[in-house]
C-alpha cells in the first residue's frame, strides 16, 4: 500500500512515521510532503519540502532520506533566482499574517504542484497528519479522485476498519 | 384479529457493536414475543460500519419477522474522512470543531445527534402512514430517539415508553445533575407524556421519581440481564488440578475503570499466591467506545504483559459464550458511582464460577451480586485488599463443588433478560389491545 503523508510539523521524525506505518497490518511505501524539512533522515520512499514561501508553482526541495532499495524518484531543480525575486516581491505585497499561516502555505505549494498532484495521485491512502495539512488534502481531493483521504493516523485506522467491514 | 403495531426506536441497533445494543436487540424481539408486530427505525448500517465498527455476528439474533427501517445518519465529529468535509471544515478544523456542536443542537439539543431528529420524525410520520403504530418504545441514548416517539404522540396520539435506560440530566459517574435548562425542557415534557418511563436501575429510577413525582408512579425498573441464547454455559466443576487458572474479563474496557487499582492487586496476588502467580488475567474487548483503539489502555495492558495480563482484543457477541468457556474466574472491573449498572454482571452470574468485583462497593452492581454463593468483592480499592479477593477466588475455582455452581446458576435465574422485559411488555400489550392508550 502507497501512503501520503502531509504535514506542516516542524520537526517530523522517525517516530511520527512509526506511529503511521503502525496503522497498517501489511508494510507500507510512505512518502511525506511537508512545510519543513524532517528532524532527520527518514525511511520513507520520498520527503518533499513546500517550504516556506507563499508563491503558487514554486519549486520544491527533495530531502534526503533513508530510501529503501530500488525505489528511484526524480530528482528536482532548484528554484531559480526568478523564484526568489517573486518571493521578494510578495514578501512586501502579501499581508503578514499570510506568511504564518501553515496552512495556506502548505496549500498554496501542494495545489498547483505537478510532483505533488502525482505523489496524491498514486497513493491509496492519504493522510493530513495535522490540523494545518486539512486544507491541502482537501483541495487537491477536490481536483484527484481516487485515494482515501484522511485526517491523522487515527482516521486511517478507521478508514482501515471501514474498508475490511464493506469487504465482508 | 391482527397484531398490535409496536414501533421501537433505537440509534443503537445491530450491527452496531456498542454496549447498549444487546437491550435493543432483546427490546425488539422481546415485541415479538409479546405478541406485537414490529417495526426498528434505526440508523444505516454504513453509519456503524464508519464510526463505531460492527459486530455482524448480531444481525442473525434479529427476529426475522421485524421489519427494520434504515435511514442515514450523519456524524460530522466522527467522521476522519476528508473527502466528505465541508469546505470551511477543511478551511479552519479548529473553528469548526467550536461550531459544530451548537449548529447539531439547532433543533434538539443533544450534540452529534441533534440534526437527526427532523429525518426521524419524518421516517416514523412513514411508518405511521403505512401501518398505524399502536404503541412507540424508543430507547435513549441518544435522546432524540425519544423526541421522534413524542413527535407521533403529539400528532397521531400514539402511546410510547420513554426507555431512557440510564440517564439524560444526570451524569452517573460524577452524580451531579447536567446543567442543560434545553434538555430539562425536553425531558420534563417528554416524562409527562409517556406511557412509561424506564430505567435500569433503582437508583437512577429514585432520582428522577424525585424529580417528577406527578408521574413517579410511571417512571419504572427495567433492568438489564443475561440473554440465554448469548450467555455462558454454566460450568459444573473446577479446571483440572494441573492447568493453570484463567481470570477473565469481558465488556468494554474504558479509561473510566478502576484497571490501575487491579493491576496493583494482581502483581500483590501473584506474589502473594503461588497458584495466582501462575494464572493469567485475559482482558477481552473494545478499547474505548469508538472505532480507534485507545492507545494509552493499549499501553497500559500492554506494560503487564510479564505479570500475565493479556489483552485479546474484543469478542464478536455471538462468540462470547465460547469465550467464557475459557476462564475459571471472572474479572468484574467497574468504574464507580452509586448510579451505575452494568450489563456484564447478569451474564457473569450465568456462568455459575466465582466472580471478583473489582469496584467500590457503593455500585448498583453490588446489590445484584449480594447473594451469589461465589462472589468475592472488595471493602475498597487498595491493592492488598484487590489481591486477598483475587487469591479467594482463585482457591474457590479449584474448590467449588456442583451444588455451589448450581446455586449460582439459580441465583441468577430471575435476572434473565426476558423476565425483565416481560411483564412490561404484556402489560403494554394489554393497554393497546384494549384501546386505552393515553
Amino acid at each position: 500500500m502507497k501512503v501520503l503523508v502531509l504535514t506542516t510539523s516542524g520537526r517530523v521524525s522517525r517516530h511520527d512515521i512509526a506511529a503511521v506505518r503502525a496503522v497498517f497490518r501489511e508494510s507500507v511505501q510512505v512518502s511525506v510532503v511537508g512545510l519543513f524539512p524532517p528532524a532527520e533522515r527518514l525511511r520513507v520512499r520520498r520527503f518533499l519540502v513546500v517550504g516556506r514561501s507563499l508563491r503558487p508553482r514554486r519549486a520544491l526541495r527533495d530531502a534526503r532520506v533513508l530510501a529503501p532499495r530500488g525505489v528511484a524518484v526524480t530528482p528536482l531543480r532548484r528554484p531559480g533566482s526568478w523564484g526568489r525575486r517573486v518571493d521578494t516581491v510578495a514578501a512586501r505585497a502579501i499581508p503578514e499574517k499570510w506568511w504564518s499561516d501553515n496552512s495556506l502555505r502548505l496549500a498554496t505549494g501542494c495545489v498547483w504542484s505537478p510532483l505533488v498532484r502525482q505523489e496524491f495521485r498514486r497513493a491509496d491512502m492519504v493522510i493530513a497528519l495535522d490540523w494545518n495539512a486539512t486544507w491541502a488534502a482537501w483541495l487537491l481531493a477536490r481536483r484527484i479522485s481516487g485515494p482515501h483521504v484522511v485526517h491523522t493516523a487515527d482516521g486511517a485506522a478507521l478508514k482501515l476498519a471501514e474498508l475490511e467491514a464493506l469487504s465482508g | 384479529m391482527s397484531k398490535p403495531h409496536a414501533l421501537y426506536i433505537a440509534w443503537g441497533f445491530p450491527p452496531s457493536r456498542g454496549s447498549g445494543v444487546y437491550r435493543a436487540l432483546a427490546t425488539a424481539n422481546a415485541l415479538v414475543a409479546a405478541g406485537f408486530d414490529v417495526t426498528v427505525l434505526t440508523c444505516e448500517r454504513e453509519a456503524f460500519i464508519r464510526y463505531t465498527q460492527v459486530d455482524a455476528s448480531l444481525e442473525a439474533l434479529v427476529d426475522p419477522s421485524i421489519d427494520v427501517v434504515r435511514i442515514p445518519f450523519e456524524w460530522p465529529a466522527m467522521d476522519h474522512d476528508i473527502r466528505r468535509w465541508e469546505r470551511k471544515r477543511a478551511q479552519d478544523p479548529l473553528a469548526w470543531r467550536v461550531w459544530r456542536p451548537q449548529e447539531d443542537q439547532r433543533d434538539f439539543p443533544e450534540s452529534n445527534y441533534g440534526p437527526w431528529k427532523a429525518p426521524l420524525c419524518r421516517a416514523a410520520e412513514a411508518i405511521h402512514a403505512r401501518r398505524p403504530v399502536d404503541l412507540t418504545v424508543a430507547t435513549a441514548n441518544p435522546n432524540v430517539d425519544i423526541a421522534a416517539a413524542h413527535h407521533l404522540h403529539e400528532t397521531h396520539g400514539v402511546p410510547f415508553v420513554m426507555d431512557q435506560r440510564d440517564a439524560w440530566l444526570l451524569n452517573t459517574y460524577q452524580e451531579v445533575e447536567v446543567d442543560n435548562p434545553r434538555a430539562a425542557a425536553c425531558e420534563r415534557e417528554f416524562v409527562a407524556a409517556a406511557q412509561e418511563v424506564w430505567f435500569v436501575n433503582s437508583a437512577i429510577r429514585d432520582w428522577h421519581a424525585e424529580r417528577y413525582p406527578e408521574q413517579a408512579e410511571r417512571i419504572r425498573v427495567v433492568a438489564n440481564g443475561y440473554d440465554p441464547d448469548l450467555a455462558p454455559r454454566p460450568r459444573w466443576g473446577p479446571p483440572a488440578p494441573d492447568k493453570p487458572l484463567v481470570f477473565g474479563y469481558i465488556g468494554t474496557i474504558l479509561p473510566v475503570l478502576p484497571l490501575d487499582e487491579f493491576l496493583a492487586g494482581w502483581g500483590e496476588a501473584r506474589r502473594s499466591d503461588p497458584d495466582v502467580a501462575q494464572a493469567e488475567a485475559h482482558l477481552c474487548g473494545h478499547l474505548g467506545f469508538f472505532g480507534k483503539p485507545d492507545q494509552a489502555l493499549a499501553d497500559k495492558l500492554a506494560g503487564h504483559a510479564e505479570a500475565g495480563v493479556v489483552y485479546r482484543g474484543p469478542v464478536p457477541k455471538a462468540e462470547v459464550r465460547d469465550r467464557f468457556e475459557e476462564f475459571d474466574v471472572l474479572l468484574f472491573i467497574l468504574g464507580s458511582g452509586r448510579f451505575l449498572t452494568s450489563g456484564k454482571v447478569f451474564e457473569y452470574m450465568a456462568s455459575g464460577l466465582p466472580i471478583v468485583s473489582v469496584h467500590v462497593p457503593e455500585v448498583h452492581a453490588t446489590d445484584v451480586l449480594a447473594g451469589y454463593p461465589l462472589w468475592f468483592p472488595v471493602p475498597d480499592l487498595r491493592p492488598e485488599s484487590v489481591a486477598a479477593a483475587l487469591v479467594e477466588a482463585g482457591a474457590a475455582a479449584r474448590a467449588a463443588d456442583e451444588d455451589v455452581r448450581r446455586a449460582c446458576v439459580e441465583y441468577a435465574a430471575p435476572f434473565e433478560r426476558s423476565r425483565q422485559l416481560a411483564p412490561r411488555l404484556e402489560a403494554l400489550r394489554e393497554l393497546v389491545t384494549a384501546g386505552a392508550g393515553r
